[in-house]
């Protein structure tokens, strides 16, 4: 595969320690698209082996508005179903500078491990040293060994090494949209984390006409209804859940994943004056809510913003989904914050608020029909479009989005392909 | 940016020396880059070590580009000037640029005085000031020479115009980059190729314009002397920067005129004993491992806005980026297959190497974070990258060799 593309896939064999390199096939680029479409073929293709796929979309990376999208694709422990979870922010973007398209993780290791992926080469490192400590401090310790703070890391907690069913991977310090329990499967594999950096460029068939697009596109989308509206607080109105004037005292700032117009996540800052607006002493004084459902859920428990963002930040120390979390406290009768976070060890329970299809509930159904919304999120997962931005602009169209796929790779996807692989992800 | 090429020349392709010892700054990179884009292949390293003994004579051309002059003339000595006039006496072409154009101007200082081979005077030489001029200087825009002070009156681009009849691809005037070169007054000792002629709006001034144009206007900016069999060649600006084409071509074409000195080159270590493929293609991915630890931490220290002063010259991290990035865009070649011909033992070593810089690099990185000096770190660290990247470049530059030569077999 020779445009938008490392044209590699790395298989990594967790039992062995052992890492093989395979071409990505423009073949089934042409029949899969990319994204979801070739994390589910090579699920398929490694099904025996209890795999992991970490992949990105065809465009992610790009120009194209909102191309932020790195997924998670695996067999779920909440709903037994595969599964797909978005990683976004800074994720997303840099799996795929990192010389694979596609990761392919499978078999457990005896041992403690992590994965090492940069600048095309995927390593199994020894981490023991890293085994038992929060996301936080992985995160940290990884990122000072290695020397660079842009390290993209993709971590449990102990949540994860203890084998809970609402373990989560994280991205970096934050929650991520894994709403699967893909975390207790990293735990399985004694998997702590996957650290991805990497420099590498895209080849693009036809630049100039990309770039022109991209910029026509994102000029379109900039004079959409979300103009000059960003954060959690504008999410949760589109939802019908305004809870902007009780989180606003606490807000510091809004945060935008990789080139992506709206800003979907929102910095609270917990221990600072969320006023200050010089540099903070503190080394981490807040934290950057980025799923809107975990905070809706401790709201429900009719906890303060504060306390709420302060369960949140602890739910992504732990590496818990915030979501399940709330939800078994309010089964529980579980309203105060304490009560809550010394719950956070051993949490069982069923849920109801499962997501029922492929495509993890992180992205909110704002209006749409779940058949529009399922549509609109497969197509998000195979362009590698950020999903809760891909609801937000229908006019980021799906001929839009196989003009610029074509003008990227030069392969002459149609509406009629694009059909076809979704028709095929959603079985 | 333009691009060279020139693949039909490559029968000509004469031993090329290019100076990475003692005092030698990152500049010789770019004569790396211009010389592989013309299709010379013949490329040796030579560090201060390497001159004394005996790597000279093996080249037809001895490449020294900037850096820290007095570092390099220290590391040199006697012996080395004495080395380096047998080189040019007995045919050799001598091209300096930047630091390696004021090694062999005429100085009284203690090591530089071993070198003086043209004795023509520098006009950027503060004795040339009034007394209220030497006060205007900045730190940035001079460096200690001796009881004096080499000053810099304008950096990036100054309009050259050839003289004495000769040309650039038949233009008169090109533009050229200068970072701290000379310019020296004109002498019956060295023959005018090229003056400064002006400047252009990319011309960043150090001083008021009319001290620049009066140190730089009609001076030399690239001369050249016969001595004995061989020449030398001095630019002040650096021709061999891969952004000004007209310049490149104009010192390639230099070299070109060069006949062969004394031999053809060794090509017997070319053909001896070509490694197996696979076990070659596992050191290389070995190395490229720790290539790119290095780069990945060398990346981390970005936002870091000071430098590192190493001897008289200051040092960014930008510039440890060029080092690795001159590696890490040549192992796709390195990767692609073929024979290598190469001991283990040396990609042992250079990994290494690597090792040990990424290590340095990780310190730094940690030091910085917490508000450490360090300049001790530093001052290890570019002669290692100076080191492990000459070998890199032996090897690649090697296998570029073989297959150029099987192609033309």
């Amino acid at each position: 595969m020779e445009y938008l593309s490392s044209n590699k896939i790395a298989i990594i064999d967790l039992g062995a320690s052992k890492t093989i390199q395979k071409e990505l096939d423009e073949d089934l680029v042409k029949e899969k698209i990319g994204g979801a479409g070739i994390t589910t073929a090579l699920y398929e293709e490694y099904r025996d082996e209890d795999p992991i796929v970490l992949g990105t979309g065809l465009l992610t990376g790009t120009l194209a508005p909102a191309s932020a999208l790195g997924m998670v694709t695996a067999k779920s422990p909440v709903t037994g179903k595969i599964c797909h979870a978005p990683f976004t922010l800074y994720g997303g973007v840099e799996l795929k500078y990192c010389g694979f398209d596609y990761v392919v993780i499978k078999g457990s290791s005896p041992k403690p491990v992590y994965l090492w992926i940069h600048d095309g080469i995927a390593d199994v490192n020894d981490g023991k040293e890293i085994w038992g400590k929060d996301v936080w401090i992985s995160t940290d310790m990884i990122r000072e060994v290695m020397g660079d703070p842009l390290i993209q890391i993709l971590a449990i907690g102990k949540a994860g090494e203890s084998e809970s069913d609402f373990a989560q991977v994280c991205i970096n310090y934050w929650a991520s949209g894994d709403r699967w329990g893909f975390g207790k499967l990293f735990g399985q594999k004694k998997l702590k984390l996957v650290a991805m950096r990497g420099m590498s460029l895209l080849e693009i068939a036809d630049p100039e006409g990309f770039v022109r697009k991209c910029k026509e596109f994102l000029s379109t989308i900039k004079s959409g209804p979300y103009a000059g509206k960003g954060g959690i607080g504008e999410l949760s109105a589109a939802m019908g859940e305004d809870i902007r004037q009780w989180l606003e005292p606490i807000i510091h700032r809004h945060l935008s994943c990789f080139n992506t117009p709206f800003p979907t996540n929102t910095f609270v800052f917990l221990d600072e004056d969320p006023k200050l607006l010089k540099e903070t002493e503190k080394k981490e004084p807040g934290f950057l809510i980025t799923d809107v459902h975990g905070l809706l859920g401790y709201k429900k428990l009719g906890l303060s913003a504060a306390e709420a963002c302060d369960l949140l930040r602890d739910c992504a120390k732990y590496g818990i989904d915030a979501v399940a979390v709330a939800e078994l406290s309010q089964k529980a009768g579980k309203k105060k914050p304490d009560e809550i976070k010394k719950s956070l060890s051993g949490l069982k329970g069923s849920l109801e608020s499962v997501g029922k299809g492929k495509f993890s509930p992180w992205a909110p159904s704002f209006t749409l029909s779940s058949d529009e919304w399922e549509r609109r999120q497969a197509v998000a997962y195979l362009f590698g479009i950020h999903p809760i931005y891909a609801l937000m602009s229908p006019e980021f169209s799906e001929e839009k989005l196989i003009e610029l796929a074509n003008l990227g790779t030069g392969l002459g996807f149609t509406s009629e392909t694009l059909d076809k692989v979704i028709i095929d992800i959603l079985k | 940016m333009p691009s060279i090429s020139n693949r039909n020349q490559s029968s000509f392709d004469p031993p090329i020396g290019i100076y990475t010892g003692s005092g030698a700054s990152h500049s010789w990179l770019w004569f790396v880059e211009i010389l592989e884009r013309m299709g010379f292949y013949n490329i040796h390293f030579v560090d201060d070590r390497g001159l004394l003994a005996s790597a000279l004579d093996s080249l037809d051309v001895l490449l020294m580009s900037g850096g820290d002059t007095f570092a390099i003339a220290k590391g040199l000595g006697t012996e080395g000037s004495l080395k380096l006039r047998h080189f040019i006496e007995e045919g050799g072409l001598y091209i300096g640029t930047c630091a390696g154009a004021y090694l062999p101007l005429r100085s009284s200082m203690e090591f530089l005085n071993q070198f003086n081979f043209i004795q023509a005077k520098i006009a950027n030489i503060s004795r040339r000031l009034s007394e209220p001029e030497r006060h205007s200087f900045q730190q940035v825009a001079c460096s200690s020479y001796g009881c004096e002070f080499i000053f810099h009156v304008a950096r990036e681009e100054v309009v050259v115009e050839m003289a004495n009849g000769y040309h650039a691809n038949g233009k008169k005037e090109m533009i050229a980059p200068l970072y701290g070169g000379p310019s020296i007054y004109p002498s019956e000792d060295i023959e005018s190729i090229a003056i400064y002629k002006g400047f252009t709006k990319k011309t960043k001034f150090l001083v008021e314009k009319a001290l620049a144009q009066k140190t730089l206007i009609g001076n030399i900016a690239v001369g050249k002397k016969e001595m004995g069999k061989g020449h030398l060649y001095i630019f002040g600006p650096h021709f061999e920067h891969p952004h000004f084409l007209p310049c490149n071509l104009f010192l390639i074409e230099v070299i070109r005129k060069k006949h062969g000195r004394r031999h053809s080159p060794n090509q017997k270590d070319v053909y001896e004993d070509p490694v197996k493929e696979e076990v070659v293609r596992n050191y290389i991915r070995d190395l490229k491992r720790e290539v790119s630890h290095s780069r990945i931490a060398a990346s981390g220290m970005t936002d870091f806005m000071g430098s590192w002063q190493i001897g008289n010259k200051y040092y960014d991290p930008e510039k440890i980026q060029v080092f690795i990035e001159t590696l890490w865009k040549r192992f796709t070649y390195l990767e692609s297959g073929g024979e290598v011909a190469v001991d283990l033992q040396d990609l042992d070593e250079m990994i290494g190497q690597m090792q040990g810089i990424t290590d340095v690099l990780r310190k730094m990185k940690k030091g910085i974070d917490r508000g450490e000096a360090t300049d001790g770190l530093a001052e290890g660290l570019f002669p290692s990258l100076k080191k492990v990247t000459s070998h890199f470049l032996t090897v690649y530059f090697n296998k570029k060799r073989l297959e150029s030569i099987m192609s033309q077999a």
